[in-house]
C-alpha cells in the first residue's frame, strides 16, 4: 500500500472551511463555549449579585462603560457577566435537549422505516400527533403542570418536540436505505435487524445526524428563549437571553442595552448554528453517495458529486424558531429513492 | 405591586387627621376652566364591573365615582367628610349608635326619577345580599350595622337596622360605637342605585349602571371602550368635561408612549408610573413638571405565615425582620417612597417619624444581629435554613426587580429564597387561605384615611381566623393586641386613639413579628398637556369633575389587534 493516508474527512473538512461564513459560525460558537465552560473563573462580577449602591438615586441602569462594560440592568447587575453566564444555560439547553431529541428520534426514525408493518404504523402516527401540537401552547400547558423554571424541564419539552422531525427524517433515509444492495447483502449473509441497523444502515445515517444535530441545536436554543421570554422558562436570577429581553423590555427606550444586547446574542448564537448546518449539508451532500461510501468506508472519495454543488432541499429552521422546515424538504428528499 | 383594598371597621374623627399631603399635590391647573370636550383615558385590563355593591378595585372605582354618590363625599381633594346625596352631616346619638340622615330633595338618577330614603335602603341591603355574591357578603364593613348578620345568614329579608323613616329621613343603627362608620358610608358599597334598573339589566346591571353621578355611562363595548357622557340630571356642580373615553386593552408602557405622541391624555389613571416611564418623563423637560405627586396611604411588607415552618419560631421572624435592604427597594421605585419600619402609613397620624424600634441601619437592615438570631433558632452549616418561597403578585416588570433585591438580600445570610410571582388575582386566592402561603411580598392601600384600616383587616384575630379570601396575610393572632385594637375603634379621644395605635404598633413591630415592614410609595401619575386641573385625591383614584380639557381630543387608535373587531 503506497501513498499518503488520508483521513476520511478531510475532504469534508476541505469542502467545509472554504464556506466563510460557516467557518465564522464555527469560530464564533467555539469562543462562546470557552467562554461560557471558564465563566465561573473568568474575573468577572456574579452575575446575580445587584450593585445597587453604583446606580443613580432614581434607580436607572447603568449605560454601557462606566465601569459595567455593557452596562448594567435596572437591579444593578452586570450584563456582561449575565450574557457570559446566560450562554452556559442557552447552550447546555441547546446540546442536551437537541442530544435527546436526535436520540429519541434516530431511534423511533430507524425502527420504523426498518422494521415497517404496524410498528411503523403506531410510531409514525405518534410522531404525526406530536407535529399537529401547537408546540408553544403545550410547553405552557407541560411546564404549568411541572415544576416551573427547572432547566432538566425545559430540556426534557424541548427535546420532546423535535425529535418528532427527526425521526421522520431518519424514517424517509431508513426506507430507501434498507433497499439497498449492501443492506440485502447484509441481510442474505445472516444479519437480523439489530445487526444491520447498527453497522449497515446507521453509519450511513451519521451526516444527517450532524446537520439535523447542528441545525436543531440553533431551534432548541431560540425554543428556550421565547419559552424564557414568556416567563416559563429559565426563572430569576437566573442569568437567560430569553429572559434578559423580557426584563429589559419595558426600559428599551430608556436603556436599550437591556434588549440589544441578549437580543444579539440570539440572533448570532442561533445564526452561527445554521450557518454551521448549512456549511455541514454542503460539505457532507447526503445525496452524494459516493462520498457516504467514501467516508465511512475509509476510502477516499472521488469528488465529483461532491462539487455538483445542487443545494438539497434542507431549509434551516424558521426565524421564529419553531415552524422551521426541517421536515418538509428531507421528506421529499428522501422518497425518490 | 396592584393595590389591595382592604375591609375595615372603626376610625378617627377624619377631621383630625387631615392629610397635608393631598394640599402638597401639584395640580395641572392653569388658566380658566372651560367646558366641552372629550378626555381620553387608558386600561390595561376591561373593568370588572360598574355594580358598585361588587367593584372593589382601583379600575372599577376610577370610573364608578363619576357615575355614582353616596350620602357623603371626601370634600374636595381632602380627607374630610361633606354631605353629598345628605342634606347635612348625620345626627349622631349621644351613645354613637344611631345616624340620622336628612337627603337632599333634588337628587336624581340619570333616567329621571328622583332619589328617596327607600332607594339607600335598597342598594345597602342588595349590597349586603349574599346573592349579589359582592365582596361585603362576607360582613367586614357594614357588620355592625344592626341586623346586618341576620341578612348574610339569610335570617332576614331586610336590615332592621336600616329604617326609612320618610322618603327624605334615613335611620342606620349599629350595635356598636364605630368611628369610622362616616367614611365607610363614603366607600363605593355605600353608593345609591335604582332598583327599577336593576330589574331591567336582569344579570347584567355591572355593564348597565344608572346612578346620580356627574357622568353617566353611555358605551361600554367590552375589551375595547367606555365611554361616559355629562349626566344633565346631575344635582351638583356640573362637570366642564362632555365627554370621557376609556380605551381598554393598552398597558401602560404603551399607554405612555401614546400619551407623548398626544394620542392620549391620562394613561392608566388609577395606578402609579412604571419605573422606565417615570425615569425617562422626569428628565424630560417637558414632562417632568407635569408630573403629580402625592404620598400613598399605603404599605408593603413581607408576611410571614406565623402558624407554618418554620416562621412559627419568633425568633426567625425576628431574624427575617433584620434581612433586607429597603433603601435597594426604595431605588427600584426611583426613590417613590420611603422606608417604613412599622405597620402604618407616613400620611397618618398614627405615623412615628424615624420609627425604628429594631435599631436597623439607614437601609432597614442588621445583617449580623440577623445571623446571631438565626443561629439562636438553631439554624447553622449543619442544619441550613430551609429554601423559602416567596410569593408575589406580578403587577409588571417592577415586581420581578423587587422580588429579586429581596433574594439577593436573603443570599447574604445564607438563606436560598425562591421567587414565584403569579398574576394579582392568583396571588390573593393563595396568601388568603391558612396554611397555604409561608411567605409573601404583600402592598395594603388604604379604603379610607383611618389607623385602623392598617390594623383590623389585616392584623386581628378576627381577621386571621377566615378560611378563605383572608386579608390577614400572616395569620397573626394577639389577644392582647386585639384588645388595643377594640378599644381603640370606640374611643371618641383622638389624642388617646392615637396612642392606643401606636401602643399597638410597638406590641407587632417589636415583640411579635408577623411582617417585615418594607415601605411606603409616593403616587406619581401625568397627564397631555391639554389636560387641566388633573388633581391626585387620596382616597378615590381618579376624580374626573375637576378636570377640563383645551384643544381637540386625540382620536384612540385600536389598542391591539387582538382588540379590534
Amino acid at each position: 500500500m503506497a501513498g499518503r493516508r488520508v483521513s476520511p474527512w478531510s475532504p469534508i473538512w476541505n469542502r467545509f472551511r472554504e464556506d466563510r461564513l460557516a467557518v465564522a459560525g464555527a469560530i464564533f460558537i467555539i469562543l462562546l463555549a470557552v467562554i461560557a465552560l471558564l465563566a465561573p473563573v473568568l474575573p468577572i462580577r456574579d452575575p446575580n449579585h445587584g450593585y445597587y449602591e453604583l446606580l443613580p438615586a432614581n434607580g436607572s441602569p447603568l449605560a454601557p462603560g462606566s465601569g459595567f462594560l455593557l452596562g448594567s440592568d435596572p437591579n444593578g447587575r452586570d450584563m456582561l457577566s449575565r450574557i457570559i453566564w446566560g450562554a452556559r444555560i442557552s447552550l447546555f439547553i441547546g446540546f442536551v435537549a437537541n442530544g435527546l431529541a436526535l436520540a429519541v428520534g434516530v431511534t423511533v426514525g430507524a425502527l420504523a422505516g426498518y422494521l415497517r408493518g404496524w410498528f411503523e404504523t403506531i410510531l409514525m402516527r405518534v410522531t404525526d400527533i406530536m407535529m399537529a401540537f401547537p408546540i408553544l401552547l403545550f410547553s405552557i400547558a407541560i411546564i404549568s403542570i411541572v415544576e416551573r423554571g427547572s432547566v432538566l424541564v425545559i430540556v426534557a419539552v424541548i427535546a420532546l418536540f423535535y425529535w418528532t422531525a427527526v425521526a421522520r427524517i431518519v424514517r424517509g433515509q431508513v426506507l430507501s436505505l434498507k433497499e439497498r444492495e449492501f443492506v440485502e447483502a447484509g441481510r442474505a449473509l445472516g444479519g437480523g435487524p439489530q445487526h444491520n441497523l447498527l453497522h449497515h444502515i446507521l453509519p450511513h445515517l451519521v451526516p444527517i445526524i450532524i446537520v439535523y444535530g447542528t441545525i436543531g441545536i440553533a431551534t432548541s436554543i431560540s425554543t428556550e428563549s421565547i419559552l424564557s421570554y414568556i416567563g416559563i422558562g429559565v426563572q430569576a436570577p437566573t442569568a437567560d437571553w430569553g429572559r434578559m429581553v423580557a426584563d429589559g423590555q419595558d426600559f428599551m427606550f430608556l436603556a436599550p442595552w437591556l434588549v440589544i444586547f441578549p437580543g444579539l446574542m440570539i440572533l448570532l448564537t442561533v445564526l452561527a448554528f445554521n450557518l454551521i448546518g448549512d456549511g455541514l449539508r454542503d460539505a457532507l451532500d447526503p445525496r452524494a453517495r459516493a462520498l457516504f461510501r467514501g467516508v465511512i468506508g475509509g476510502v477516499t472519495a472521488g469528488g465529483a458529486s461532491m462539487v455538483s454543488g445542487q443545494r438539497p432541499g434542507l431549509e434551516p429552521a424558521g426565524p421564529d424558531g419553531l415552524s422551521g422546515g426541517l421536515g418538509k424538504g428531507v421528506e421529499e428528499q428522501a422518497e425518490p429513492a | 405591586m396592584k393595590r389591595r383594598f382592604s375591609l375595615a371597621i372603626a376610625s378617627l374623627g377624619v377631621g383630625t387627621m387631615l392629610l397635608s399631603a393631598c394640599g402638597n399635590a401639584a395640580t395641572t391647573t392653569e388658566g380658566q376652566p372651560v367646558s366641552g370636550g372629550t378626555l381620553t383615558l387608558s386600561f390595561k385590563d376591561d373593568l370588572k364591573t360598574l355594580d358598585p355593591a361588587i367593584g372593589y378595585d382601583t379600575d372599577s372605582w376610577s370610573i364608578s365615582r363619576a357615575i355614582y354618590n353616596g350620602l357623603l363625599a371626601y370634600k374636595g381633594f381632602t380627607t374630610q367628610l361633606e354631605p353629598d346625596i345628605a342634606a347635612a352631616m348625620p345626627v349622631i346619638s349621644p351613645d354613637g349608635k344611631t345616624y340620622t340622615f336628612k337627603l337632599r330633595k333634588d337628587v336624581k338618577f340619570s333616567n329621571g326619577r328622583g332619589v328617596t330614603a327607600d332607594d339607600f335602603k335598597y342598594s345597602w341591603e342588595r349590597m349586603l345580599d349574599p346573592k349579589t355574591a359582592g365582596p361585603m357578603t362576607g360582613g367586614s364593613f357594614w357588620g355592625s350595622v344592626h341586623g346586618a348578620q341576620e341578612l348574610f345568614d339569610g335570617t332576614a329579608t331586610h336590615i332592621s337596622g336600616i329604617k326609612v323613616v320618610d322618603p327624605y329621613t334615613l335611620e342606620i343603627d349599629l350595635d356598636n360605637p364605630n368611628q369610622s362608620f362616616l367614611n365607610i358610608l363614603a366607600m363605593p358599597f355605600g353608593f345609591v342605585i335604582p332598583k327599577e334598573a336593576v330589574a331591567a339589566a336582569g344579570e347584567d346591571y355591572a355593564h348597565k349602571p344608572i346612578g346620580t353621578g356627574p357622568f353617566v355611562l353611555d358605551k361600554w363595548t367590552p375589551g375595547q371602550l367606555i365611554v361616559l357622557k355629562k349626566n344633565k340630571n346631575y344635582f351638583g356642580t356640573k362637570p366642564y368635561l362632555d365627554e370621557v373615553d376609556a380605551q381598554i386593552g393598552l398597558t401602560p408602557e404603551v399607554g405612555y408612549l401614546r400619551m407623548q405622541n398626544n394620542q392620549l391624555d391620562i394613561p392608566q389613571p388609577d395606578l402609579t408610573i412604571p419605573s422606565a416611564q417615570y425615569i425617562s418623563l422626569s428628565s424630560n423637560p417637558n414632562w417632568k413638571n407635569r408630573i403629580l405627586r402625592n404620598p400613598n396611604v399605603d404599605i408593603y411588607f413581607l408576611a410571614m405565615n406565623v402558624n407554618m415552618k418554620p416562621f412559627d419560631n419568633k425568633l426567625v421572624r425576628q431574624a427575617f425582620n433584620n434581612v433586607v435592604n429597603k433603601a435597594n427597594l426604595v431605588k427600584i421605585l426611583n426613590g417613590r417612597a420611603v422606608i417604613n419600619n412599622g405597620i402604618q402609613a407616613p400620611p397618618m397620624p398614627s405615623y412615628v417619624q424615624n420609627y425604628n424600634p429594631l435599631g436597623l441601619d439607614a437601609s432597614g437592615q442588621n445583617l449580623q444581629k440577623a445571623k446571631d438570631l438565626l443561629k439562636q433558632a438553631g439554624y447553622d452549616a449543619s442544619h441550613p435554613f430551609p429554601a423559602q418561597e416567596l410569593v408575589y403578585p406580578k403587577a409588571n416588570a417592577d415586581s420581578d426587580r423587587l422580588a429579586a433585591s429581596v433574594q439577593q438580600d436573603f443570599q447574604q445570610v445564607g438563606i436560598t429564597v425562591n421567587l414565584k410571582g403569579l398574576a394579582f388575582n392568583a396571588f390573593l386566592d393563595i396568601t388568603g387561605k391558612p396554611n397555604t402561603t409561608a411567605l409573601s411580598y404583600n402592598g395594603w392601600i388604604q379604603d379610607f384615611p383611618d389607623p385602623s384600616d392598617f390594623i383590623d383587616p389585616i392584623l386581628t384575630c378576627a381577621a386571621a381566623n377566615v378560611t378563605a379570601n383572608g386579608a390577614n396575610i400572616a395569620f397573626y393572632c394577639n389577644k392582647d393586641a386585639d384588645k388595643l385594637a377594640d378599644q381603640a375603634r370606640g374611643d371618641t379621644n383622638s389624642a388617646e386613639r392615637l396612642k392606643l395605635y401606636q401602643q399597638y404598633q410597638d406590641i407587632v413591630v417589636s415583640k411579635d413579628f408577623p411582617w417585615v415592614p418594607l415601605y411606603s410609595t409616593v403616587e406619581t401619575n401625568v397627564a397631555a398637556p391639554r389636560v387641566h386641573g388633573y388633581q391626585l385625591h387620596p382616597v378615590w383614584p381618579l376624580v374626573l369633575t375637576s378636570i377640563w380639557v383645551t384643544g381637540s381630543a386625540p382620536s384612540l387608535a385600536p389598542a391591539s389587534p387582538s382588540a379590534s373587531p
